[in-house]
């Protein structure tokens, strides 16, 4: 497929939505007048192959070891790894979900979140079906938590992707909704098409990945955010199934590499909202990636297969933010909470002043003067201007 | 191609006919345009459980077991004559697998070889035979032999055809779906070959959930243990008119863990279910898995908060028979 035109465009970007435009209705077939002999057949398979990157033959049965992820699955013959969409054939591993998009949206940067990269701007925003982490709260889990055949997906290779956020003026093509990690070849190739074209890729991440194909990719990113989802490994391994340690090594690893980095922490009640766990957090965030750091703690709603538990009361929230900003974090903010609430704008940390005023994932004020603050000529961390 | 006007009008009454279907359903489920002189309503709520010791994991041969079980579920004196009683030469026979499970749970060939053998003694040609699942890959990874041309047996999945599903989306109650063309379009007669396994989202997930598979946007209904997703599904005029005969393939049983294989939580069954009403047999299938998850110490799909609604759902709507009591179960 050499490009996606408009109806194609709008068919996929309703997919993520789930808003179908409905048919009408049709009565059964009665009886088959077709000669099953003229059936026609697809000349490739869908799921069509594109070998990985990251992974090891194994010495017996044309196994494969995939080293994309921490899970380090050892795969069979005919068989996939965790994230169900990397498979073993014939002692080749392979993606399948190159170039095979789930989900399409224009969305602003803010929503991603990321509030210290290029403000006010869009993203064009894209997932392939699955995900390396089953998080029972996962927003977007009728996307993550399928394999790619128990999807619709539209074919769109990375060309054609740029051309499309380039048609949209969108200064940054985000990989977001399910877990980048998993398509990490097509997100790379992307990243790198992108690049002469003057745009940005980011990734919303939540980090469950090695260190050798994460430093790969960061040099092809222009920022990064990771959902940070507690600071335990016990919530890791219950409520994720992943571990903490290797999500604490890819964010240092991403604040040695000097890429712009985000927080996320999805406070949920009773599982990851304990004071003093989260203070840890906040003072091992302090120290290991430094005070400038923005941090997004964000309320968590009942879904998927944590519908028992409440949604995050605000208090809560607001008592997590005052303990972080106490442990020297200078950038925090409330996501998930009523559209105007003050720990969305960004305030300067030196003097104090506001300079980014939000609404919900509007950007309504922006007093920064390139990048600086108008009222005390302060620095402000971040990526203010497209490179 | 093009459509006379009596054509157009003819689809467009249709249309009006296969309205949103939510409620009991108004007329008898078993209405499947076949055989009109028998009454399909006498085959509800009734399931028989045909089990052989050496019918395991590691010797999936079916041998005589599925004419054994289906000559008792109708009640003829041969499994052959149950064939006759089910299909018609004419039929185009689309048997619908559960691939997804893999090759240690899924249905095993012998047993889908068995089906087809007992389809031709009906007078079905191996050419109107599709056995099928959504991809050809995964067929091909349980040992199927994927086929797509000649006289034989047709064994492909919905992605292998140039147009796999329907363009426009059909509703079945709060389901807005593409079916499959292989069941909406080719098969005049299906066979559901389902699994008896636990499912993390939707229960277990055994004949009514297998239908999944012939739907375009399976993922857009998991929410709220696929209730009541589900059993909507089943209500589409394409499976509730076609669907002939329904098969467990349970050599083993898996009670926890689903929907992936899991070693741990397998047990021996070896056997098979066969109904007609595939309520009831979900029902029983049910009722197996909750006994031995109670075995196992383990609490009921309720106190997890996964009990599949679904089942009941179907029973409400006319489908088949939910309510366990009022279940014939028959051994064999």
């Amino acid at each position: 497929m050499n490009s996606i035109n408009r109806r194609h465009m709008m068919r996929l970007m309703l997919l993520g939505s789930g808003a179908y435009s409905l048919g009408q209705d049709r009565a059964p077939s009665s009886g088959s007048s077709v000669n099953l002999d003229d059936l026609q057949f697809k000349a490739e398979p869908s799921l069509r192959p594109v070998e990985a990157m990251f992974w090891e033959k194994q010495p017996q049965d044309k196994k494969v070891k995939c080293t994309l992820c921490p899970h380090e699955c050892v795969v069979a013959d005919m068989e996939r790894g965790t994230c169900g969409v990397r498979e073993n054939r014939d002692g080749t591993y392979y993606t399948l979900v190159h170039s095979r998009l789930c989900a399409a949206h224009l969305d602003p940067i803010e929503k991603k979140p990321l509030f210290h990269y290029l403000p006010g701007t869009k993203a064009f925003s894209i997932a392939t079906p699955g995900c390396n982490l089953e998080c029972k709260y996962c927003q977007n889990w009728q996307i993550s938590q399928f394999r790619p055949e128990q999807i619709e997906c539209i074919e769109a290779s990375p060309e054609v992707l740029v051309a499309n956020a380039s048609r949209n003026a969108a200064p940054t093509i985000a990989f977001t909704y399910t877990e980048p990690v998993i398509f990490y070849e097509y997100m790379y190739d992307i990243a790198v098409a992108a690049r002469p074209a003057g745009i940005g890729s980011v990734m919303i991440t939540s980090g469950f990945i090695n260190r050798e194909p994460l430093r790969k990719l960061i040099p092809e990113l222009a920022a990064i955010k990771v959902d940070f989802k507690g600071f335990t490994d016990e919530f890791y391994r219950t409520i994720c199934g992943g571990e903490l340690q290797p999500v604490l090594d890819a964010l240092v690893t991403i604040r040695r590499e000097g890429l712009w980095l985000e927080l996320v922490v999805l406070i949920v009640p009773t599982l990851n909202d304990s004071i003093e766990e989260n203070r840890k957090m906040f003072h091992w965030i302090k120290d290991n990636l430094g005070s400038h750091v923005p941090l997004h703690l964000s309320r968590f709603h009942p879904t998927y297969k944590l519908k028992n538990l409440p949604a995050t009361p605000v208090s809560t929230l607001e008592r997590l933010h005052s303990e972080a900003r106490d442990a020297g974090l200078n950038y925090v903010y409330l996501g998930n909470v009523q559209w105007g609430h003050p720990a969305e704008n960004t305030y300067c940390h030196s003097c104090g002043k506001m300079l980014i005023r939000r609404y919900g994932f509007q950007v309504v004020e922006n007093h920064l003067d390139k990048g600086h603050c108008p009222h005390c000529r302060q620095s402000i961390p971040g990526v203010f201007t497209k490179s | 191609m093009s459509r006379s006007r009596r054509h157009f009008l003819r689809c467009s009454g249709l249309s009006l006919l296969a309205a949103p279907i939510v409620g009991p359903m108004s007329s008898p489920v078993f209405r499947n345009g076949y055989a009109e002189s028998m009454s399909l309503d006498r085959w509800r709520g009734r399931v028989v459980v045909a089990r052989n010791s050496g019918y395991d994991s590691f010797s999936k041969n079916p041998a005589g077991l599925l004419d054994q079980g289906l000559a008792a579920l109708l009640g003829t004196e041969r499994g052959s004559d149950a064939w006759r009683r089910l299909f018609r030469r004419e039929d185009v026979v689309a048997v619908k697998v559960n691939a997804l499970a893999g090759p240690r749970l899924s249905p095993g060939w012998p047993l889908v070889q068995a089906v087809v053998d007992g389809l031709k003694t009906a007078g079905v040609p191996a050419g109107q035979i599709i056995v099928w699942d959504r991809s050809s890959r995964e067929l091909k990874r349980l040992g199927y032999p994927v086929n797509t041309s000649g006289d034989g047996v047709k064994v492909f999945g919905t992605d292998a055809l140039r147009q796999g599903y329907e363009e426009t989306i059909t509703r079945a109650g709060s389901v807005g779906s593409c079916f499959s063309r292989i069941i909406a379009r080719y098969a005049t007669a299906v066979i559901n070959v389902g699994v008896l396994k636990d499912h993390d989202l939707a229960g277990i997930s055994v004949l009514l959930k297998n239908f999944y598979g012939a739907i375009h946007n399976p993922n857009k209904y998991h929410d709220n243990n696929c209730s009541p997703y589900v059993a909507h599904v089943n209500s589409h005029p394409d499976i509730r008119q076609k669907l002939r005969l329904n098969i467990v393939d349970a050599p083993v049983g898996q009670y926890h863990g689903g929907p992936a294989f899991n070693n741990r939580y397998t047990w021996t069954f070896g056997g098979l279910l066969l109904a007609v009403d595939a309520v009831a047999a979900d029902r029983v299938a049910l009722d197996l898995i909750q006994r031995q998850r109670q075995s196992a110490g383990l609490r009921t799909l309720r106190q997890d908060n996964r009990y599949p609604a679904y089942i009941d759902v179907a029973g409400e709507m006319g489908l088949g028979e939910a309510t366990l009591s009022a279940i014939r179960r028959i051994e064999v």
